[in-house]
């Protein structure tokens, strides 16, 4: 890693030519909206219409699909289809017990590439130990989030997003947002995940969850369970792999990032995230905390699938053939543990492709060259000056003596 | 006269160069005769008294002009000033969790305790440091800065006793308005009593002492809060504990007693009045200050806010980018603390022992540069760049503090390491906040290649300091060597005049 800069020189002029290649690569068209669910079930009720928000992203060669649901556990399909793919929902199999084939895309063989990640269990831990991470001697409470009632959710197509609210206990809500992109960039808040055209950021708001009925740990902190599926069997196992950096420029004081990767020919997807939550509203380092990964579990005996979620609707049991559950944990030790702020918020990225590399930007290379350059040639030339000025007197001195 | 060989430097040949006045070294003394060069203000007619002393003063132990008074008295005395205050100073970060919880504040309004102190330091030390030099006098100002300690710490501690969270606050201020100026008069004594003898090892023992006073409260304010009783209400345990810091500050405040009788025999026995130059500083003498002095200052404040302000914030540096545990990451962070308290006395022997404290500076200065670049590029364990900056650190310290005593006449000292500490101060309050803005918005990358360019400043400055100095002969950075022939000259040269009178 110590010669990471050296070899970053000439990433810098990659980064300027993929920008410019990537100016040619059209953006993508948006499109969000909440698939109308038309069968009687959904309309005898008040407020009867599931969550199943679809976000379609129309470029010149292909579409990319996300299908962002809580029905059922909650979860993110992804899918690149050819451009006239179209979405066909059986709302009345969907509505009962999400039976695959419920939900497909038209006609079948549109579907270049699918994959999905979902959020199984949200764990509450006691960490009597405060070390900040679940330790097997720590008791614990699971819940699964396809238990949860969710509410409506809401949609905002200017920014293209959608948020999904679900209730647990008296007043605790986990709060979901996805948000889809169009073309590469960075949030303004933090952590400044990149995102690309293909690409959407999922943001987890986790807040007064602490089950004070059943458990009432005094030391509660929080873990979620993900999961995610693809389709191919060839290309490798699901992996994760941290990248380490020494530029934190984006995300103050995260020099990580953490790749789970679901390998294909000739693209695969990935789940992006930095090791960093926030534990008030207001993202700012100060009430930034680490986040804890486990170990990534790929062997398909040892995992859980939850009963029902969109993601049983899209793929068929033996169409999954690479799946990963891995844990993340938030909260470090000495912060006060997760009643401090009855909060704590996550942001990932779900994209199709290779997951972007986080590059020294321009800005950092001229901060660094003007703040170190100028001082060290001042530095180095006067010193030079000096000691030539200095040798020279010297002779001259010791020829008037001579 | 003696004082300035600063203001008309040009034309004066070193051989009878004042700053290297030698009024104070004894000819019976044994101790090493390492000269630093500062000016006593001494003439042909203010002569010491060198004969024998009688009663107590006939022993070594009891010679105010022996290595053995010096080193056993003094010197232990002149460390343990300030040791009540540095034991103070952080209590409240030592006991953060514990002042939020017992007094119910939020993080803002506990950091009162820490903005209360440092923001009116960046003006009281340069009146403290005045007064100290005009009004007080050395022995009874340390006693005034060291009550006013004293007094803070108490109305601080009976705050907490009595559930007066302003009370506190008002604590920290009347201990604000001893704290740095205690420094100041400490330096002032390390001056007065080592000055051309082991000065440079002697300002290194005192950063030491200091540091164990910050090391040990770190560690035994929670032990002994939890130690208190339980079923006391938790304010007044909070209460209990902060008393056992006022022991510490009465304890500061016996030893400066201590000194101030034991500087007060000296000065009888010795005559030592009569060899000052009855000079008093002026305010307006602060525009003559010379302009190695005020390189000096710019030096100390762009070398200390690479290293404190950054050390404050260091904590999730370490555990992000190196994947420490949080224990770890305390532990490398104050590395430089620990090293320091160990390494300075012995670089200041060093320093003491081959003079050229200009170059030490900018060894010192380029070595921090070197540890930062390191943090900032590298993923090369920090525990051993740390312990580098810790080195180099007390490598700078002390070299450079003892500087302001070559350069300035004893009456103006006071001042001078006074004002040096007031522009410390204003460069470490300005720059924490500095840094909290560039961290927040930018990382820590940005952040190094700040506290890199910072250094470099430092280091431009250094070598101008240097070139002054060669251009003027003002003799900062004499060797040993040269210091100990140019005292023996001036000692032949004050002989001859002796005589001839």
């Amino acid at each position: 890693m110590a010669f990471r800069v050296g070899m970053d020189v000439p990433i810098v002029f990659c980064t300027i030519l993929t920008l410019l290649v990537k100016g040619f690569v059209a953006d993508r068209e948006l499109e969000i909206i909440n698939k109308k669910c038309d069968i009687p079930k959904c309309n005898q009720t008040h407020d009867g219409q599931p969550n199943l928000v679809h976000i379609k992203g129309t470029g010149e060669n292909d579409t990319i699909h996300y299908l962002w649901s809580s029905i059922g556990a909650p979860a993110v399909i992804l899918a690149r289809t050819t451009l006239g793919a179209n979405l066909t929902v059986n709302w009345k199999d969907l509505l009962d017990g999400t039976k695959t084939g419920s939900l497909s895309f038209q006609p079948p063989e549109s579907v270049l590439y699918s994959s999905a990640l979902m959020f199984t269990k949200l764990i509450e831990y006691n960490d009597t130990s405060d070390d900040g991470t679940i330790q097997s001697k720590d008791a614990r409470m699971m819940t699964e989030l396809e238990s949860l009632t969710w509410q409506k959710g809401t949609i905002n197509s200017t920014d293209c997003s959608a948020v999904l609210l679900g209730k647990l206990g008296d007043n605790g809500t986990i709060s979901m947002k996805l948000t889809g992109f169009g073309k590469g960039g960075r949030l303004t808040t933090l952590p400044h995940l990149q995102y690309t055209e293909n690409s959407t950021q999922l943001d987890v708001t986790m807040q007064n969850v602490m089950n004070m009925i059943y458990t009432n740990y005094t030391n509660a902190r929080f873990a979620l369970e993900m999961v995610v599926v693809g389709r191919d069997n060839k290309s490798g196992t699901v992996n994760i792999k941290e990248d380490t950096s020494i530029d934190d420029q984006y995300t103050p004081g995260t020099f990580s990032t953490l790749n789970v990767r679901l390998p294909d020919s000739p693209l695969g997807s990935y789940v992006q995230w930095k090791p960093v939550s926030y534990v008030k509203k207001g993202r700012t380092m100060e009430n930034a905390r680490h986040v804890y990964e486990y170990k990534l579990e790929t062997t398909r005996e040892n995992i859980d699938m939850p009963q029902t979620s969109i993601v049983r609707a899209f793929f068929s049991p033996k169409e999954i053939e690479q799946i990963g559950a891995l844990n993340v944990s938030f909260g470090i030790t000495k912060d006060g543990f997760y009643k401090k702020t009855n909060y704590v918020s996550w942001s990932i990225a779900i994209g199709y492709g290779d997951p972007p590399e986080e590059y020294i930007s321009l800005t950092v290379y001229i901060v660094i060259s003007v703040g170190l350059g100028i001082p060290l040639l001042i530095v180095v030339f006067g010193g030079t000056g000096v000691c030539i000025s200095k040798h020279k007197e010297k002779k001259r001195k010791s020829l008037q003596s001579n | 006269m003696a004082d300035d060989g600063n203001h008309h430097p040009q034309g004066i040949p070193h051989s009878i160069n004042s700053n290297f006045d030698d009024d104070f070294e004894k000819s019976d003394e044994n101790s090493p005769l390492l000269s630093s060069g500062v000016p006593r203000g001494a003439s042909c007619n203010d002569v010491e008294y060198r004969g024998p002393l009688t009663g107590c003063g006939a022993w070594k132990l009891c010679d105010p002009r022996s290595a053995w008074h010096r080193y056993t008295f003094i010197l232990i005395l002149t460390c343990l000033l300030s040791f009540g205050s540095y034991y103070c100073y952080d209590t409240p970060s030592a006991l953060e969790e514990v002042i939020k919880d017992d007094m119910q504040i939020d993080t803002s309004t506990y950091e009162l305790l820490y903005s209360l102190y440092s923001w009116p330091n960046v003006v009281l030390c340069f009146f403290g440091g005045f007064l100290l030099d005009r009004v007080f006098g050395i022995r009874i100002g340390t006693l005034v800065f060291g009550g006013f300690v004293l007094t803070g710490q108490l109305i601080f501690a009976l705050g907490a006793l009595f559930d007066s969270w302003i009370c506190m606050v008002a604590g920290r201020f009347v201990f604000g308005l001893g704290g740095e100026n205690l420094a100041v008069a400490q330096n002032t004594y390390a001056v007065t009593w080592f000055k051309e003898k082991e000065l440079n090892m002697v300002f290194g023992l005192q950063l030491s002492f200091s540091r164990i006073g910050s090391t040990l409260n770190m560690n035994v304010n929670k032990p002994i809060y939890d130690s208190i009783n339980n079923d006391l209400l938790p304010y007044q345990r909070l209460g209990y504990t902060l008393l056992v810091g006022v022991a510490m500050c009465v304890f500061s405040v016996i030893c400066g007693i201590v000194i101030g009788i034991l500087d007060f025999r000296a000065e009888k026995l010795l005559n030592r009045n009569k060899a000052s130059t009855g000079e008093v500083i002026r305010i307006r003498d602060i525009k003559d200050f010379p302009a190695n002095l005020w390189l000096i200052f710019l030096i100390c404040v762009f070398y200390y806010i690479t290293v404190f302000p950054f050390i404050t914030i260091g904590v999730v540096f370490f555990s992000e980018k190196y994947e420490l545990t949080p224990a770890a990451a305390n532990i490398v962070n104050s590395l430089v603390y620990f090293i320091s308290a160990g390494a300075s006395p012995i670089f200041g022997f060093i320093v003491d022992k081959t003079g050229r404290n200009i170059f030490w500076v900018i060894i010192g200065t380029v070595i921090t540069l070197g540890c930062h670049l390191t943090l900032a590029f590298t993923f090369i364990t920090p525990f051993a760049v740390m312990s580098v900056m810790g080195l180099a650190y007390s490598i700078l310290a002390c070299s450079l503090w003892p500087l302001v005593a070559f350069i300035m006449p004893e009456h103006q000292l006071g001042t001078s390491y006074g004002f040096m500490q007031s522009i410390q101060n204003l460069g470490l309050a300005v720059v924490s906040i500095i840094v909290g803005v560039i961290v927040d918005g930018s990382g820590y990358l940005i952040l190094e290649v700040f506290m890199c360019a910072m250094l470099c400043v430092a280091i431009m400055f250094s070598v101008l300091l240097y070139l002054i100095d060669a251009s003027r002969g003002t003799g900062l950075n004499f060797s040993a060597k040269e210091r100990r022939l140019i005292k023996e000259a001036k000692k032949r040269e004050k002989e001859m005049q002796t005589s001839c009178d």
